[in-house]
């Protein structure tokens, strides 16, 4: 889209991160590629039975974690450069063709100076070309 | 000589706008959008209000827009911060 879009959207992206339960999900993870190592290491019961029922609690959580996500805020199920994606195409980019385009929450877009009149006198101000 | 045009639309949403602001700028087109419904062509190739109309419908089928050419040198009068209208002092009333 937008060359200025896609620079916001490219910055955006580098610090996105997951969804809500990505923390979850690698706990899960290192929990069963665990307990697989442990099985094949013959480790001792103790430890297998640890790690089995550390790993169905992880599960049980994530899946009451997400019901609840799911029916109260669907969007933190979504990706984190998603949202901001979002966000970013949600707000129409203002400016104009010398000064780029630019998203209006970002600082000093609002016009850093104090409102005043301007008018076409103005123009022969900064030397152009009136007509 | 260009031409210059005033867009106007009513109720544009973000991406409508976003819309908008692409077709110009996709047509080769200098322009202004500081303001969330209004759009400054000045346009190298002089095509006209019903041209524009048409551009921008192509996009954005369904937004009420009213495009109107003005002649030149335009009197204009704001009130708001000297960047936003940087470009229109600058490129607005001066000649090709």
């Amino acid at each position: 889209m937008f060359g200025r879009l896609e620079k916001l959207l490219s910055m955006q992206s580098t610090a996105a991160r997951g969804t809500a339960l990505a923390p979850l999900q690698w706990l899960a993870g290192i929990l069963g590629t665990a307990l697989v190592g442990a099985i094949k290491a013959n480790a001792p019961t103790s430890v297998v039975w640890t790690l089995l029922v550390l790993l169905i609690a992880v599960v049980v959580v994530f899946l009451v974690v997400y019901c609840v996500f799911a029916s109260r805020n669907p969007d933190a199920l979504r990706s984190e450069k998603y949202a901001l994606s979002r966000m970013a195409l949600e707000r129409g980019l203002i400016g104009d063709d010398r000064a780029g385009l630019h998203d209006p929450a970002e600082p000093g877009v609002g016009g850093s100076s104090v409102p005043i009149p301007v008018d076409s006198d103005s123009s022969k101000k900064v030397g152009g070309h009136v007509q | 000589m260009s031409s210059k045009l005033i867009v106007m639309s009513n109720g544009a949403t973000p991406e409508q706008q976003n819309a908008v602001t692409l077709t110009i700028k996709a047509h080769g087109a200098g322009w202004w959008h500081w303001f969330g419904q209004g759009w400054l062509i000045r346009d190298p190739y002089s095509r006209g209000a019903a041209s524009w109309r048409d551009a921008i419908r192509s996009s954005v089928p369904h937004l009420h827009i009213f495009v109107v050419q003005v002649a030149t040198p335009t009197d204009w009068a704001a009130f708001g911060t000297t960047e936003h209208f940087q470009w229109v002092i600058e490129r607005w009333n001066v000649n090709d």
